[in-house]
Protein backbone atom coordinates (compact mmCIF):
# COMPACT_ATOMS: atom_id res chain seq x y z
CA UNK A 1 0.00 0.00 0.00
CA UNK A 2 1.11 3.31 -0.61
CA UNK A 3 0.76 6.43 2.01
CA UNK A 4 -2.55 7.46 2.49
CA UNK A 5 -2.04 11.41 1.62
CA UNK A 6 -0.94 10.25 -1.42
CA UNK A 7 -3.74 7.32 -1.82
CA UNK A 8 -6.51 10.28 -1.08
CA UNK A 9 -5.42 12.56 -3.89
CA UNK A 10 -5.54 9.55 -6.55
CA UNK A 11 -8.76 8.40 -5.22
CA UNK A 12 -10.56 11.98 -6.30
CA UNK A 13 -8.82 12.27 -9.18
CA UNK A 14 -10.32 8.35 -9.76
CA UNK A 15 -13.18 10.15 -9.43
CA UNK A 16 -13.05 12.94 -12.09
CA UNK A 17 -11.38 10.45 -14.60
CA UNK A 18 -14.35 8.34 -13.90
CA UNK A 19 -16.43 11.83 -15.07
CA UNK A 20 -14.86 12.23 -18.21
CA UNK A 21 -14.50 8.65 -19.24
CA UNK A 22 -18.42 8.11 -19.01
CA UNK A 23 -18.90 11.43 -20.76
CA UNK A 24 -16.26 10.74 -23.42
CA UNK A 25 -17.42 7.09 -23.76
CA UNK A 26 -21.47 8.12 -23.89
CA UNK A 27 -20.54 10.66 -26.57
CA UNK A 28 -18.50 8.70 -28.90
CA UNK A 29 -20.75 5.53 -28.68
CA UNK A 30 -23.11 8.27 -29.96
CA UNK A 31 -21.81 9.62 -32.58
CA UNK A 32 -20.61 5.87 -33.63
CA UNK A 33 -24.47 5.38 -34.36
CA UNK A 34 -24.15 8.07 -37.00
CA UNK A 35 -20.81 7.46 -38.15
CA UNK A 36 -19.69 3.62 -37.78
CA UNK A 37 -16.36 4.27 -39.55
CA UNK A 38 -15.24 7.57 -37.94
CA UNK A 39 -15.64 5.63 -34.69
CA UNK A 40 -13.46 2.45 -35.76
CA UNK A 41 -10.70 5.10 -37.32
CA UNK A 42 -10.52 7.34 -34.19
CA UNK A 43 -11.17 4.10 -31.91
CA UNK A 44 -7.54 2.35 -33.40
CA UNK A 45 -5.78 5.72 -33.19
CA UNK A 46 -6.46 6.18 -29.28
CA UNK A 47 -5.83 2.36 -29.14
CA UNK A 48 -2.58 2.43 -30.28
CA UNK A 49 -1.57 5.19 -28.50
CA UNK A 50 -2.47 4.09 -25.20
CA UNK A 51 -1.05 0.69 -26.04
CA UNK A 52 1.69 2.14 -26.72
CA UNK A 53 2.61 3.40 -23.47
CA UNK A 54 1.97 0.39 -21.63
CA UNK A 55 4.46 -1.31 -23.92
CA UNK A 56 6.90 1.10 -23.77
CA UNK A 57 6.46 0.62 -19.75
CA UNK A 58 6.74 -2.79 -19.95
CA UNK A 59 10.16 -2.44 -22.41
CA UNK A 60 11.60 0.21 -19.44
CA UNK A 61 11.15 -1.91 -17.05
CA UNK A 62 13.01 -4.77 -18.42
CA UNK A 63 15.83 -2.88 -19.78
CA UNK A 64 16.53 -1.39 -15.92
CA UNK A 65 16.38 -4.99 -14.90
CA UNK A 66 19.40 -5.78 -17.18
CA UNK A 67 20.99 -2.65 -16.43
CA UNK A 68 20.53 -1.64 -12.96
CA UNK A 69 20.78 1.73 -12.44
CA UNK A 70 18.67 4.49 -9.63
CA UNK A 71 17.00 6.14 -12.61
CA UNK A 72 15.21 2.82 -13.37
CA UNK A 73 14.69 1.70 -9.86
CA UNK A 74 12.62 5.45 -9.27
CA UNK A 75 10.33 4.84 -12.18
CA UNK A 76 9.92 1.26 -11.42
CA UNK A 77 6.66 1.13 -9.68
CA UNK A 78 4.80 3.74 -12.38
CA UNK A 79 5.73 1.95 -15.63
CA UNK A 80 4.90 -1.53 -13.67
CA UNK A 81 1.74 0.37 -12.97
CA UNK A 82 1.48 1.17 -16.86
CA UNK A 83 2.41 -2.28 -18.04
CA UNK A 84 -0.40 -3.93 -15.88
CA UNK A 85 -3.06 -2.32 -17.73
CA UNK A 86 -2.16 -4.30 -21.05
CA UNK A 87 -4.78 -7.14 -19.63
CA UNK A 88 -7.60 -3.99 -20.06
CA UNK A 89 -5.68 -2.58 -23.44
CA UNK A 90 -6.00 -6.83 -25.02
CA UNK A 91 -10.06 -6.50 -24.03
CA UNK A 92 -10.36 -2.66 -25.35
CA UNK A 93 -8.70 -4.37 -28.71
CA UNK A 94 -12.25 -5.88 -29.43
CA UNK A 95 -13.86 -3.30 -30.67
CA UNK A 96 -11.29 -3.39 -33.27
CA UNK A 97 -12.47 -6.47 -34.90
CA UNK A 98 -16.39 -5.33 -35.25
CA UNK A 99 -14.80 -3.19 -37.41
CA UNK A 100 -12.50 -5.11 -39.10
CA UNK A 101 -13.59 -4.04 -42.50
CA UNK A 102 -13.96 -0.35 -41.87
CA UNK A 103 -10.20 -0.13 -40.85
CA UNK A 104 -8.80 -2.84 -43.15
CA UNK A 105 -8.96 -2.67 -46.99
CA UNK A 106 -7.90 -6.13 -47.17
CA UNK A 107 -10.27 -7.79 -44.97
CA UNK A 108 -13.58 -6.67 -46.72
CA UNK A 109 -15.07 -9.50 -49.29
CA UNK A 110 -13.90 -7.61 -52.48
CA UNK A 111 -10.20 -7.80 -51.37
CA UNK A 112 -9.29 -11.08 -52.65
CA UNK A 113 -9.77 -9.81 -55.98
CA UNK A 114 -7.64 -6.91 -55.78
CA UNK A 115 -4.64 -7.96 -57.79
CA UNK A 116 -1.89 -6.61 -55.57
CA UNK A 117 -2.81 -8.50 -52.46
CA UNK A 118 -3.69 -11.98 -53.79
CA UNK A 119 -0.35 -12.96 -52.36
CA UNK A 120 -0.71 -11.11 -49.52
CA UNK A 121 -3.90 -13.05 -48.64
CA UNK A 122 -2.19 -15.95 -47.03
CA UNK A 123 -1.10 -13.62 -43.97
CA UNK A 124 -3.61 -10.58 -44.27
CA UNK A 125 -7.16 -12.88 -43.46
CA UNK A 126 -9.54 -12.01 -40.33
CA UNK A 127 -8.72 -15.37 -38.64
CA UNK A 128 -5.17 -15.64 -38.80
CA UNK A 129 -5.52 -11.35 -37.72
CA UNK A 130 -7.22 -12.36 -34.63
CA UNK A 131 -5.43 -15.30 -33.86
CA UNK A 132 -2.21 -13.52 -33.87
CA UNK A 133 -3.12 -10.38 -32.01
CA UNK A 134 -4.40 -13.02 -29.10
CA UNK A 135 -1.18 -14.54 -29.62
CA UNK A 136 0.81 -11.30 -29.08
CA UNK A 137 -1.41 -10.04 -26.16
CA UNK A 138 -0.75 -13.75 -24.57
CA UNK A 139 3.06 -13.02 -24.24
CA UNK A 140 3.65 -9.87 -23.04
CA UNK A 141 0.67 -9.97 -20.46
CA UNK A 142 2.44 -12.95 -19.02
CA UNK A 143 5.74 -11.20 -19.04
CA UNK A 144 4.19 -8.24 -17.33
CA UNK A 145 2.18 -10.82 -14.78
CA UNK A 146 5.38 -12.68 -14.07
CA UNK A 147 7.63 -9.12 -13.55
CA UNK A 148 5.03 -7.61 -10.77
CA UNK A 149 4.78 -10.78 -8.89
CA UNK A 150 8.98 -11.63 -8.92
CA UNK A 151 9.13 -7.66 -8.51
CA UNK A 152 7.22 -8.15 -5.48
CA UNK A 153 9.25 -11.17 -4.22
CA UNK A 154 12.57 -9.47 -5.09
CA UNK A 155 11.28 -6.80 -2.51
CA UNK A 156 10.45 -9.21 0.16
CA UNK A 157 13.91 -10.59 0.36
CA UNK A 158 13.72 -13.39 -2.32
CA UNK A 159 17.37 -14.18 -3.12
CA UNK A 160 16.48 -15.97 -6.00
CA UNK A 161 14.01 -13.18 -7.60
CA UNK A 162 16.81 -10.63 -9.43
CA UNK A 163 18.23 -13.95 -11.25
CA UNK A 164 14.66 -14.66 -12.06
CA UNK A 165 13.88 -11.27 -13.33
CA UNK A 166 17.16 -10.87 -15.49
CA UNK A 167 16.76 -13.70 -17.72
CA UNK A 168 12.81 -12.94 -17.96
CA UNK A 169 13.37 -9.15 -18.79
CA UNK A 170 16.46 -10.53 -21.25
CA UNK A 171 14.27 -13.36 -23.12
CA UNK A 172 11.41 -10.63 -22.69
CA UNK A 173 13.06 -7.74 -24.83
CA UNK A 174 13.19 -10.85 -27.47
CA UNK A 175 9.83 -11.46 -27.88
CA UNK A 176 8.32 -7.92 -27.39
CA UNK A 177 10.32 -7.24 -30.27
CA UNK A 178 9.14 -9.81 -31.92
CA UNK A 179 5.67 -9.31 -30.97
CA UNK A 180 5.68 -5.89 -32.25
CA UNK A 181 7.01 -6.69 -35.59
CA UNK A 182 4.16 -8.38 -36.24
CA UNK A 183 2.10 -6.40 -34.29
CA UNK A 184 3.04 -3.11 -35.79
CA UNK A 185 2.57 -4.68 -39.65
CA UNK A 186 -1.17 -5.93 -38.27
CA UNK A 187 -2.09 -2.83 -36.27
CA UNK A 188 -1.10 -0.19 -38.47
CA UNK A 189 1.16 -0.65 -41.98
CA UNK A 190 -1.39 -3.60 -43.26
CA UNK A 191 -4.12 -0.05 -43.21
CA UNK A 192 -2.58 0.36 -46.35
CA UNK A 193 -1.71 -2.83 -47.56
CA UNK A 194 -0.26 -2.40 -51.00
CA UNK A 195 2.80 -0.46 -48.59
CA UNK A 196 5.64 -2.06 -46.29
CA UNK A 197 8.56 -1.18 -44.62
CA UNK A 198 11.17 -2.93 -42.71
CA UNK A 199 12.52 -0.64 -40.72
CA UNK A 200 8.80 0.17 -39.74
CA UNK A 201 8.82 -1.60 -36.52
CA UNK A 202 11.49 0.42 -35.39
CA UNK A 203 9.68 3.62 -35.71
CA UNK A 204 7.39 2.06 -34.50
CA UNK A 205 8.74 0.64 -30.55
CA UNK A 206 10.70 4.07 -30.54
CA UNK A 207 7.82 5.69 -30.15
CA UNK A 208 6.57 3.51 -27.57
CA UNK A 209 9.79 3.52 -25.74
CA UNK A 210 9.87 7.20 -25.90
CA UNK A 211 6.08 8.07 -24.86
CA UNK A 212 6.01 5.54 -21.89
CA UNK A 213 9.60 7.28 -21.01
CA UNK A 214 8.13 10.48 -21.70
CA UNK A 215 5.10 10.58 -19.10
CA UNK A 216 6.92 8.40 -16.72
CA UNK A 217 9.29 11.37 -16.09
CA UNK A 218 6.61 13.71 -15.84
CA UNK A 219 4.71 11.73 -13.49
CA UNK A 220 7.82 11.26 -11.53
CA UNK A 221 8.47 15.01 -11.39
CA UNK A 222 5.09 15.53 -10.24
CA UNK A 223 4.44 13.13 -7.54
CA UNK A 224 8.17 14.39 -6.15
CA UNK A 225 7.18 17.82 -6.42
CA UNK A 226 3.06 17.68 -5.77
CA UNK A 227 2.57 14.88 -3.45
CA UNK A 228 2.99 14.44 0.15
CA UNK A 229 6.14 12.09 -0.69
CA UNK A 230 8.61 11.97 2.19
CA UNK A 231 11.13 11.15 0.08
CA UNK A 232 12.65 13.49 -2.64
CA UNK A 233 14.44 12.28 -5.88
CA UNK A 234 18.00 13.34 -6.84
CA UNK A 235 18.71 15.69 -9.55
CA UNK A 236 21.11 12.95 -11.51
CA UNK A 237 17.75 11.02 -11.57
CA UNK A 238 16.60 13.41 -13.66
CA UNK A 239 19.56 14.28 -15.41
CA UNK A 240 19.37 10.89 -16.32
CA UNK A 241 16.23 10.58 -17.25
CA UNK A 242 16.55 13.47 -19.13
CA UNK A 243 19.69 12.02 -21.05
CA UNK A 244 17.76 9.07 -21.98
CA UNK A 245 14.86 11.30 -23.66
CA UNK A 246 17.19 13.03 -25.61
CA UNK A 247 19.06 9.66 -26.67
CA UNK A 248 15.65 8.87 -27.30
CA UNK A 249 13.99 11.97 -29.62
CA UNK A 250 17.10 11.19 -31.83
CA UNK A 251 16.98 8.27 -32.35
CA UNK A 252 13.02 8.27 -32.77
CA UNK A 253 14.12 10.82 -35.60
CA UNK A 254 17.16 8.89 -36.72
CA UNK A 255 14.89 6.01 -37.80
CA UNK A 256 12.45 7.67 -39.15
CA UNK A 257 14.42 9.38 -41.39
CA UNK A 258 16.27 6.31 -42.59
CA UNK A 259 12.62 4.78 -43.56
CA UNK A 260 12.15 8.42 -45.35
CA UNK A 261 15.50 8.74 -46.97
CA UNK A 262 15.63 5.23 -48.18
CA UNK A 263 11.83 5.23 -49.92
CA UNK A 264 12.63 8.98 -51.12
CA UNK A 265 15.76 7.88 -53.11
CA UNK A 266 13.92 4.53 -54.39
CA UNK A 267 11.15 6.59 -55.78
CA UNK A 268 8.57 3.70 -56.72
CA UNK A 269 5.11 4.24 -57.07
CA UNK A 270 4.09 1.36 -54.01
CA UNK A 271 6.75 2.89 -51.39
CA UNK A 272 6.61 6.63 -51.75
CA UNK A 273 2.45 6.40 -51.77
CA UNK A 274 2.62 5.88 -47.88
CA UNK A 275 4.47 9.03 -47.76
CA UNK A 276 2.14 10.97 -50.43
CA UNK A 277 -0.89 10.20 -48.21
CA UNK A 278 0.95 11.90 -45.14
CA UNK A 279 2.48 15.06 -47.07
CA UNK A 280 -0.20 16.90 -49.03
CA UNK A 281 -3.85 17.64 -48.60
CA UNK A 282 -2.93 18.95 -45.04
CA UNK A 283 -1.08 16.52 -43.71
CA UNK A 284 2.45 18.39 -44.29
CA UNK A 285 1.20 20.42 -41.10
CA UNK A 286 0.57 17.62 -39.20
CA UNK A 287 4.02 15.86 -39.85
CA UNK A 288 5.74 19.41 -39.40
CA UNK A 289 4.38 19.67 -36.34
CA UNK A 290 5.37 16.06 -35.23
CA UNK A 291 8.91 16.57 -36.23
CA UNK A 292 9.42 20.15 -34.29
CA UNK A 293 7.36 18.42 -31.10
CA UNK A 294 9.09 15.19 -31.58
CA UNK A 295 12.03 16.23 -32.19
CA UNK A 296 13.42 19.41 -33.07
CA UNK A 297 11.91 21.07 -29.41
CA UNK A 298 12.67 18.38 -26.67
CA UNK A 299 15.97 18.10 -28.73
CA UNK A 300 17.33 21.95 -27.89
CA UNK A 301 15.60 22.03 -24.46
CA UNK A 302 17.27 18.88 -23.62
CA UNK A 303 20.75 19.81 -24.74
CA UNK A 304 20.51 22.50 -21.63
CA UNK A 305 22.29 20.56 -18.86
CA UNK A 306 20.25 22.52 -16.29
CA UNK A 307 16.59 21.70 -17.93
CA UNK A 308 17.01 17.89 -17.33
CA UNK A 309 18.04 18.74 -13.47
CA UNK A 310 14.97 20.94 -12.88
CA UNK A 311 12.36 19.04 -11.69
CA UNK A 312 9.33 20.84 -13.63
CA UNK A 313 10.93 22.15 -16.63
CA UNK A 314 11.88 18.66 -17.39
CA UNK A 315 8.38 17.25 -16.71
CA UNK A 316 7.30 20.34 -19.04
CA UNK A 317 9.45 18.81 -21.92
CA UNK A 318 8.35 15.01 -20.90
CA UNK A 319 4.66 16.73 -21.51
CA UNK A 320 5.20 17.49 -25.03
CA UNK A 321 6.80 14.78 -26.19
CA UNK A 322 3.79 12.61 -24.34
CA UNK A 323 1.00 15.13 -26.46
CA UNK A 324 3.51 14.81 -29.34
CA UNK A 325 3.34 11.28 -29.78
CA UNK A 326 -0.33 11.66 -29.83
CA UNK A 327 0.23 13.40 -33.19
CA UNK A 328 2.87 10.59 -34.08
CA UNK A 329 0.29 7.79 -33.88
CA UNK A 330 -2.54 10.21 -35.29
CA UNK A 331 -0.29 11.10 -38.22
CA UNK A 332 0.74 7.20 -38.72
CA UNK A 333 -3.06 5.69 -38.78
CA UNK A 334 -5.25 8.80 -39.74
CA UNK A 335 -3.73 9.63 -42.96
CA UNK A 336 -4.51 6.22 -44.33
CA UNK A 337 -8.45 6.78 -44.20
CA UNK A 338 -8.57 10.30 -45.63
CA UNK A 339 -5.16 9.87 -48.21
CA UNK A 340 -6.59 13.06 -49.81
CA UNK A 341 -7.08 15.60 -47.48
CA UNK A 342 -6.86 16.46 -43.74
CA UNK A 343 -9.58 15.03 -41.55
CA UNK A 344 -9.73 15.61 -37.50
CA UNK A 345 -12.87 14.42 -36.22
CA UNK A 346 -14.13 15.28 -32.40
CA UNK A 347 -14.16 11.13 -31.91
CA UNK A 348 -11.06 11.30 -32.54
CA UNK A 349 -10.51 13.60 -29.45
CA UNK A 350 -13.44 12.16 -27.10
CA UNK A 351 -12.50 8.18 -27.70
CA UNK A 352 -8.72 9.29 -26.97
CA UNK A 353 -10.18 10.53 -23.69
CA UNK A 354 -12.57 7.54 -23.32
CA UNK A 355 -10.12 4.99 -23.38
CA UNK A 356 -7.44 6.76 -22.05
CA UNK A 357 -9.90 7.48 -18.88
CA UNK A 358 -9.54 3.66 -18.64
CA UNK A 359 -5.98 2.91 -18.90
CA UNK A 360 -5.68 5.99 -15.99
CA UNK A 361 -8.15 3.84 -13.96
CA UNK A 362 -6.12 0.44 -14.76
CA UNK A 363 -2.82 2.41 -14.41
CA UNK A 364 -4.36 4.32 -10.64
CA UNK A 365 -5.60 0.89 -9.24
CA UNK A 366 -2.31 -1.16 -9.63
CA UNK A 367 -0.26 2.26 -8.85
CA UNK A 368 -2.34 2.40 -5.31
CA UNK A 369 -1.69 -1.45 -4.32
CA UNK A 370 2.32 -0.89 -3.70
CA UNK A 371 4.82 2.04 -2.12
CA UNK A 372 5.68 3.95 -5.05
CA UNK A 373 9.29 3.41 -4.45
CA UNK A 374 10.42 -0.45 -4.18
CA UNK A 375 12.53 -0.53 -1.46
CA UNK A 376 14.52 -3.54 -2.10
CA UNK A 377 17.60 -4.23 0.18
CA UNK A 378 19.83 -6.25 -2.42
CA UNK A 379 19.18 -3.31 -4.79
CA UNK A 380 19.95 -1.19 -2.48
CA UNK A 381 23.39 -2.26 -1.90
CA UNK A 382 24.08 -2.57 -5.66
CA UNK A 383 23.24 0.65 -6.76
CA UNK A 384 25.00 2.40 -3.97
CA UNK B 1 57.21 38.13 -0.40
CA UNK B 2 58.98 35.70 -2.62
CA UNK B 3 59.61 36.74 -6.21
CA UNK B 4 60.28 32.96 -7.30
CA UNK B 5 57.25 31.45 -5.08
CA UNK B 6 54.75 29.21 -6.92
CA UNK B 7 52.66 28.04 -4.10
CA UNK B 8 52.29 26.58 -1.25
CA UNK B 9 50.96 22.76 -1.17
CA UNK B 10 50.11 21.11 1.64
CA UNK B 11 50.14 16.79 1.66
CA UNK B 12 47.55 14.45 2.23
CA UNK B 13 47.07 10.77 3.07
CA UNK B 14 43.43 10.26 1.93
CA UNK B 15 41.35 11.66 -0.38
CA UNK B 16 38.94 12.50 2.48
CA UNK B 17 41.51 14.97 4.16
CA UNK B 18 41.91 16.24 0.95
CA UNK B 19 38.33 16.94 0.00
CA UNK B 20 37.86 18.66 3.82
CA UNK B 21 41.13 21.08 2.78
CA UNK B 22 39.58 22.41 -0.64
CA UNK B 23 36.52 22.85 0.88
CA UNK B 24 38.24 24.62 4.29
CA UNK B 25 40.77 26.46 1.55
CA UNK B 26 37.59 27.63 -0.16
CA UNK B 27 35.40 28.99 2.24
CA UNK B 28 38.38 30.70 3.75
CA UNK B 29 38.17 32.87 0.43
CA UNK B 30 41.08 31.39 -1.29
CA UNK B 31 39.98 30.44 -5.34
CA UNK B 32 43.54 29.71 -7.02
CA UNK B 33 44.05 26.36 -5.89
CA UNK B 34 44.24 23.24 -7.41
CA UNK B 35 43.73 19.71 -6.03
CA UNK B 36 45.86 16.56 -7.38
CA UNK B 37 45.43 13.24 -6.83
CA UNK B 38 45.78 9.73 -8.15
CA UNK B 39 42.50 8.74 -8.68
CA UNK B 40 39.45 10.75 -9.09
CA UNK B 41 37.67 11.99 -5.72
CA UNK B 42 34.68 13.30 -5.84
CA UNK B 43 33.47 16.84 -5.03
CA UNK B 44 36.81 17.71 -5.37
CA UNK B 45 36.10 19.98 -8.64
CA UNK B 46 32.92 21.47 -7.10
CA UNK B 47 34.95 22.11 -4.06
CA UNK B 48 37.69 24.41 -5.23
CA UNK B 49 34.94 26.25 -7.12
CA UNK B 50 35.46 24.91 -10.21
CA UNK B 51 31.55 23.94 -10.98
CA UNK B 52 30.99 25.68 -14.69
CA UNK B 53 32.85 23.69 -17.76
CA UNK B 54 32.66 25.51 -20.99
CA UNK B 55 33.38 22.56 -22.93
CA UNK B 56 29.30 21.91 -23.50
CA UNK B 57 29.15 25.37 -25.24
CA UNK B 58 32.49 24.59 -27.85
CA UNK B 59 30.94 21.33 -28.38
CA UNK B 60 27.88 23.38 -29.66
CA UNK B 61 29.49 25.89 -31.96
CA UNK B 62 31.54 23.11 -32.93
CA UNK B 63 28.58 20.88 -33.95
CA UNK B 64 26.81 23.64 -35.57
CA UNK B 65 29.52 25.03 -37.64
CA UNK B 66 29.55 20.79 -38.63
CA UNK B 67 26.26 21.36 -39.96
CA UNK B 68 26.48 24.39 -41.34
CA UNK B 69 29.42 23.37 -43.19
CA UNK B 70 28.32 20.00 -44.18
CA UNK B 71 24.97 21.55 -45.53
CA UNK B 72 26.71 24.17 -47.52
CA UNK B 73 29.56 22.28 -49.15
CA UNK B 74 26.36 19.74 -50.58
CA UNK B 75 24.60 22.91 -52.12
CA UNK B 76 27.50 24.44 -52.95
CA UNK B 77 28.61 21.41 -55.37
CA UNK B 78 25.45 20.38 -56.29
CA UNK B 79 23.91 23.37 -56.92
CA UNK B 80 26.08 26.38 -57.50
CA UNK B 81 28.85 24.69 -58.70
CA UNK B 82 28.37 21.49 -60.54
CA UNK B 83 24.62 21.09 -61.26
CA UNK B 84 23.89 17.61 -62.25
CA UNK B 85 20.31 15.94 -63.02
CA UNK B 86 19.95 12.83 -60.64
CA UNK B 87 17.51 10.66 -62.06
CA UNK B 88 14.89 13.99 -62.41
CA UNK B 89 15.26 15.10 -58.87
CA UNK B 90 15.54 19.25 -57.57
CA UNK B 91 18.93 19.69 -57.40
CA UNK B 92 18.43 21.07 -53.98
CA UNK B 93 17.29 17.73 -52.47
CA UNK B 94 17.84 18.19 -49.03
CA UNK B 95 16.68 14.44 -48.03
CA UNK B 96 20.03 13.07 -49.69
CA UNK B 97 21.72 16.52 -48.17
CA UNK B 98 20.74 15.23 -44.39
CA UNK B 99 23.46 12.09 -43.63
CA UNK B 100 26.42 13.95 -44.62
CA UNK B 101 25.36 17.07 -42.76
CA UNK B 102 24.67 14.88 -39.72
CA UNK B 103 28.23 13.29 -39.93
CA UNK B 104 29.69 16.64 -40.12
CA UNK B 105 27.78 17.45 -37.30
CA UNK B 106 29.33 14.63 -35.20
CA UNK B 107 32.92 15.07 -36.73
CA UNK B 108 33.10 19.19 -36.18
CA UNK B 109 31.76 18.24 -32.54
CA UNK B 110 33.69 15.41 -31.75
CA UNK B 111 36.98 17.74 -32.82
CA UNK B 112 35.55 20.61 -30.57
CA UNK B 113 35.39 18.87 -27.62
CA UNK B 114 38.99 17.58 -27.70
CA UNK B 115 40.65 20.72 -28.98
CA UNK B 116 38.38 22.60 -26.35
CA UNK B 117 39.31 20.40 -23.81
CA UNK B 118 42.78 20.56 -24.39
CA UNK B 119 42.95 24.26 -24.96
CA UNK B 120 40.88 24.78 -21.61
CA UNK B 121 43.47 22.45 -19.96
CA UNK B 122 46.11 24.57 -21.48
CA UNK B 123 47.06 21.65 -22.72
CA UNK B 124 49.75 19.92 -23.76
CA UNK B 125 52.01 22.03 -21.18
CA UNK B 126 55.81 20.89 -21.08
CA UNK B 127 56.49 23.18 -17.65
CA UNK B 128 54.29 22.97 -14.55
CA UNK B 129 55.52 24.72 -11.26
CA UNK B 130 54.53 22.07 -9.17
CA UNK B 131 56.89 19.12 -10.66
CA UNK B 132 59.47 21.61 -8.56
CA UNK B 133 58.79 19.56 -5.42
CA UNK B 134 60.27 16.37 -5.32
CA UNK B 135 57.66 14.79 -3.39
CA UNK B 136 54.91 15.81 -6.03
CA UNK B 137 55.69 12.28 -7.87
CA UNK B 138 53.75 10.74 -5.53
CA UNK B 139 50.43 12.30 -6.73
CA UNK B 140 50.58 9.58 -8.73
CA UNK B 141 50.93 7.08 -6.59
CA UNK B 142 49.63 7.30 -2.99
CA UNK B 143 49.61 10.66 -1.94
CA UNK B 144 47.09 14.00 -2.11
CA UNK B 145 47.92 17.24 -2.90
CA UNK B 146 46.46 20.72 -2.25
CA UNK B 147 47.99 23.88 -4.08
CA UNK B 148 47.61 27.11 -2.92
CA UNK B 149 49.07 29.71 -5.44
CA UNK B 150 50.86 32.74 -4.80
CA UNK B 151 49.07 35.02 -7.18
CA UNK B 152 45.74 34.67 -5.15
CA UNK B 153 45.19 38.01 -3.46
CA UNK B 154 44.48 36.27 -0.10
CA UNK B 155 48.26 34.44 0.12
CA UNK B 156 50.76 35.03 2.48
CA UNK B 157 53.13 33.01 3.43
CA UNK B 158 52.88 32.92 6.75
CA UNK B 159 49.27 33.30 7.31
CA UNK B 160 48.39 30.68 4.51
CA UNK B 161 51.31 28.50 5.88
CA UNK B 162 49.26 28.70 9.02
CA UNK B 163 45.94 27.98 7.45
CA UNK B 164 47.47 25.10 6.15
CA UNK B 165 48.60 23.62 9.15
CA UNK B 166 45.59 23.93 10.31
CA UNK B 167 44.29 21.03 8.00
CA UNK B 168 46.40 18.54 9.09
CA UNK B 169 48.48 17.84 6.48
CA UNK B 170 51.17 15.35 6.38
CA UNK B 171 54.13 17.52 5.22
CA UNK B 172 53.74 21.06 3.43
CA UNK B 173 56.43 22.26 0.44
CA UNK B 174 57.06 25.40 -0.69
CA UNK B 175 56.61 25.56 -4.49
CA UNK B 176 59.09 27.41 -6.80
CA UNK B 177 58.54 28.79 -10.35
Amino acid sequence: MMDLPLALQLNRFQYRVLFVTVVAAALSILGGVFNRAQFFESYLFAWLFWCGLSMGALVIVMMQFLTGGMWGLAIRRLSEAAFMALPVIAVLFLPVLFGMQDLFPWSRADAIHTHAWVHKHAYLNTPFFVARTMFYFAIVITMAVLLRRWSRQQDEGDVLAPRRLRILSGGGLILYVLCMNFASTDWVMSLEPEWYSTIFVTVFMAGQFLAALALMTALLAAFSEHTSLRWSIPAKVFHDLGNMLLAFVIFWIYVSFSQFLVIWSGNLPKEISWYLHRSAGGWQWVALVLMLSQFFIPFALLLSRAAKRHKSRLAAISALIVLANIVNNFWLVAPAFHPKRFSVHWMDFAELLALGGIWSGAFIFFLKRRPLLPLSQAEGVRDG
Amino acid sequence: MRQNLYGLMAEFAKSEELLRAAQGAYQAGYRKMDAYSPSQVDGVAEAIGFTKTRVPLVVLIGGIIGAVTGYGMQYYSAVRDYPLNVGGRPLHSWPAFVPITFEFTVLFAAFAALIGMLAMNRLPNPYHPVFNTPEFRLASQTRFFLCLEASDTQFDLQSTRHFLESLGPLAIHEVEL
